[in-house]
């Protein structure tokens, strides 16, 4: 019997020790034990506090998942206290979670778990055609085949990513081959990367893998781009008991930085889509503008878009909230609503 | 020791231009917050420097740091950990665990003695000997001055390593405190932020980098060129501060048109960050420009400093006469009232506070009638 110790374990939030009692005649393990090694108590911390802060001590459990943490405490405070959040709420926090999930399986899969089965020693060793191949076999077979609206560009590789060529992999090859030469292998160092569990995979997918990790290394943050459009920053985005703070119409900023985020509020108003997450801007029915850059313009211009805007946000609040009821955690975090504009904004008390 | 490569090599290495490596410099030359024309500098340095060797150590932190700093922009996060700096230490992306990664610390140690920038991400407990938090058997304090007094400088990445964070707050169970109550004799400087945002790091890191020395400090160590003004100092919802219009309650019409959020809690006014110029997402967004009241995460104790949604007290408006609460009074008796006596001082004020009144709800009226 030999008793192994993995502490810390990386490439996860947080502290973590793994013991393991191994019988080396078989490889198998006997008994294991893993145990988190740091202990904060926020729990304690929180007792005795303004529930409208708890979303922002609850939030700074983990920094990896982001976000979840905040919308629970947020949550369970405002079924505790009876709030209903109106409905525009409920979607921006949809929006958030949604979009949370999505970058974090990223995240996990590629930088924080993937390491495990790839390698990027084992990469060097691929014919960069071949890696080619398989990625163009993966992307026709698991493309879906939706038809979203074509500015949006929903394929798995969007057009200015038609990278599954050959010359792409070599290229990524050849940084990998630079990083491994120079010998400053940086977070590559140190790591068992001969145990032969690494050659399960072919060379190929080992350096389709390690394109993909490096790629999207820069790509996760667009996928959380809402959390900073609402929530004002990622991590840690702002939340507050009994709805969302973000009232401002996002039609009325200009701004080219914000210009490409804006899918949401220029699919308004196409009449029924087939996956609408949001019809207005964010809880606001009658949208007053921002005024951007002070003090060219102090005032109000008010912009009522006609059909489906009817009140303002105050007065629909109560009735939204009394009409429908929306299932906070039933069967799951997140609510998608589909349907056309009128369905979701029809029902009123 | 091998030689290590300068950002120059490490980009020629890989195929990138001269022209892109420029572009970069000039771009790190204003992230830095350096004057243009110190851009010979930068270039200079960057030809001629190794890149930064980055021990990069974790204590009482939730990762929400090391997430933030993979999420730079400008330069976006690869390059950062694969051309412009040699991260040889991070729990969250090195792929090593265990004994040879502690092992690696201690060759990295051996090999850049003096030379590497530790970063330190989270709290240092100290209550029963340190035991709230534990790295490979040892406690994260007896870890944390071991690899300090060996480093070049230390950065306390984030308000965990900065002031303590948010196990610090009251009652502060495991005793938890800022790395600089532990650690002396080597420069820190601070990059507090829950979290910091990402481009500040990167500025922080390369001036270190480049230039070898930390960059001009204030007097709680933080950089000036980050930390210099008030959220409030730079915000686009000053005018409506200074104007007196402010939103008093989520829902209301002030805060759907964008007015100033000090009412509703907004510590700008007593928070040191770049929110405010340098935004997220590189100028994207801010907490206050999405809505939400500033927490002021980035200053000292601001966990206790709530409940986050009430106002602060009395922050004297710009006239120095009057508090936020009279701004609009003031306004509204001189518009209503006219006192013909201070015709040319009620002018002026007019001038600087337009008649507060929130806009009209036609519709609203339109039902109110039905």
């Amino acid at each position: 019997m030999k008793r192994v110790v993995v502490d810390p374990v990386t490439r996860i939030e947080g502290h973590l020790r793994v013991e393991l009692t191994v019988d080396e005649t078989t490889g198998k393990v006997q008994d294991a034990l893993s145990s988190g090694t740091a202990w904060r108590g926020i729990e304690t911390i929180l007792k005795g506090r303004d529930p409208r802060d708890a979303w922002a001590f609850t939030q700074r459990f983990c920094g990896v998942c982001t976000t979840v943490h905040a919308l629970a405490s947020v949550r369970a405070v405002e079924d505790a206290l009876g709030i209903q959040i109106p409905k525009n709420a409920n979607y921006i926090r949809n929006i958030m979670a949604a979009s949370q999930a999505t970058q974090d399986h990223l995240v996990h899969f590629y930088h924080l778990h993937a390491l495990d089965w790839v390698s990027p020693v084992e990469a060097l060793k691929a014919d960069p055609v071949g890696t080619a191949s398989i990625q163009n076999a993966i992307l026709s077979k698991y493309d879906l085949g939706l038809s979203g609206p074509v500015e949006f560009d929903t394929g798995a590789y969007p057009k200015e990513f038609p990278r599954a060529t050959p010359s792409f992999f070599k290229a990524v090859q050849d940084k990998v081959k630079k990083l491994v030469e120079s010998g400053q292998l940086g977070i590559f160092a140190a790591h068992w990367w001969d145990h032969p569990d690494y050659r399960l995979l072919p060379p190929e997918v080992h350096l389709m893998a390690v394109a993909h990790y490096l790629t999207m290394l820069d790509r996760q943050r667009e996928l959380v781009a809402s959390h900073v459009v609402f929530g004002g920053k990622n991590p840690h985005p702002q939340y507050i008991v009994g709805g969302m703070p973000c009232a401002i119409s996002m039609n009325a900023r200009r701004s080219s930085a914000s210009q490409r985020y804006l899918a949401v509020t220029r699919m308004s108003g196409r009449g029924p889509l087939t996956s609408v997450v949001i019809h207005s801007p964010p809880s606001a029915v009658w949208s007053a503008s921002a005024v951007p850059s002070p003090p060219s313009a102090i005032g109000l211009r008010t912009i009522c878009a006609p059909g489906w805007a009817t009140s303002s946000a105050s007065r629909t609040m109560p009735q939204a909230s009394a009409a429908v009821r929306l299932p906070l955690n039933l069967s799951s975090a997140t609510t998608i609503f589909t349907g056309s504009p009128a369905s979701a904004h029809g029902r009123r008390a | 020791m091998e030689k290590r490569m300068t950002m120059w090599e490490s980009f020629s290495s890989r195929g990138i231009s001269r022209r892109t490596f420029l572009k970069t410099c000039s771009a790190l030359t204003v992230l830095m917050g350096l004057p243009f024309t110190d851009y010979k500098k930068v270039v200079e340095a960057a030809t001629k420097q190794p890149l930064p060797v980055v021990v990069w150590l974790h204590g009482h932190e939730c990762t929400g740091c090391d997430e933030a700093f993979i999420r730079s922009q400008s330069p976006l996060a690869s390059d950062l950990l694969l051309n412009l700096i040699s991260l040889e230490y991070s729990d969250t992306l090195s792929a090593s665990s265990g004994e040879p990664f502690e092992k690696h610390l201690e060759s990295v140690i051996k090999q850049y003695d003096g030379k590497f920038i530790l970063a330190v991400e989270g709290g240092v407990p100290l209550a029963d000997q340190g035991i709230s938090c534990m790295i490979g058997g040892k406690p994260f304090v007896d870890i944390l001055k071991g690899v300090a007094q060996h480093a070049a400088a230390v950065i306390e990445y984030g308000s965990c390593a900065a002031w303590g964070g948010v196990q610090a707050a009251k009652p502060n169970p495991t005793g938890s405190v800022s790395v600089s109550k532990v650690v002396a004799g080597k420069p820190i400087i601070k990059v507090p932020g829950c979290p910091p945002i990402p481009e500040v790091m990167t500025g922080v890191v390369m001036h270190l980098a480049l230039f070898g020395q930390i960059p001009p400090l204030d007097s709680q160590g933080r950089p000036k060129q980050f930390f210099g003004n008030r959220i409030h100092d730079t915000c686009y919802r000053r005018a409506f501060f200074d104007a007196g219009m402010f939103a008093e309650r989520f829902d209301d019409a002030g805060s759907r048109a964008g007015w100033c959020l000090y009412k509703l809690g907004c510590r700008g006014p007593e928070t040191y960050n770049s929110c405010g110029n340098m935004r997220w997402w590189n100028g994207l967004s801010y907490p206050i420009q999405s809505g939400s009241p500033c927490i002021g995460c980035s200053s000292d104790g601001f966990w206790d400093n709530g409940p986050f949604m009430e106002r602060l007290p009395n922050i004297v408006t710009p006239n120095s006469l009057t508090n936020a609460d009279k701004v609009g009074a003031v306004a509204t008796i001189a518009a209503m009232v006219g006192v013909t006596a201070h015709a040319v001082a009620s002018s002026l004020q007019k001038a600087k506070y337009p008649p507060v009144e929130p806009p009209k709800d036609e519709e609203q009226e339109k039902e109110d009638k039905h």
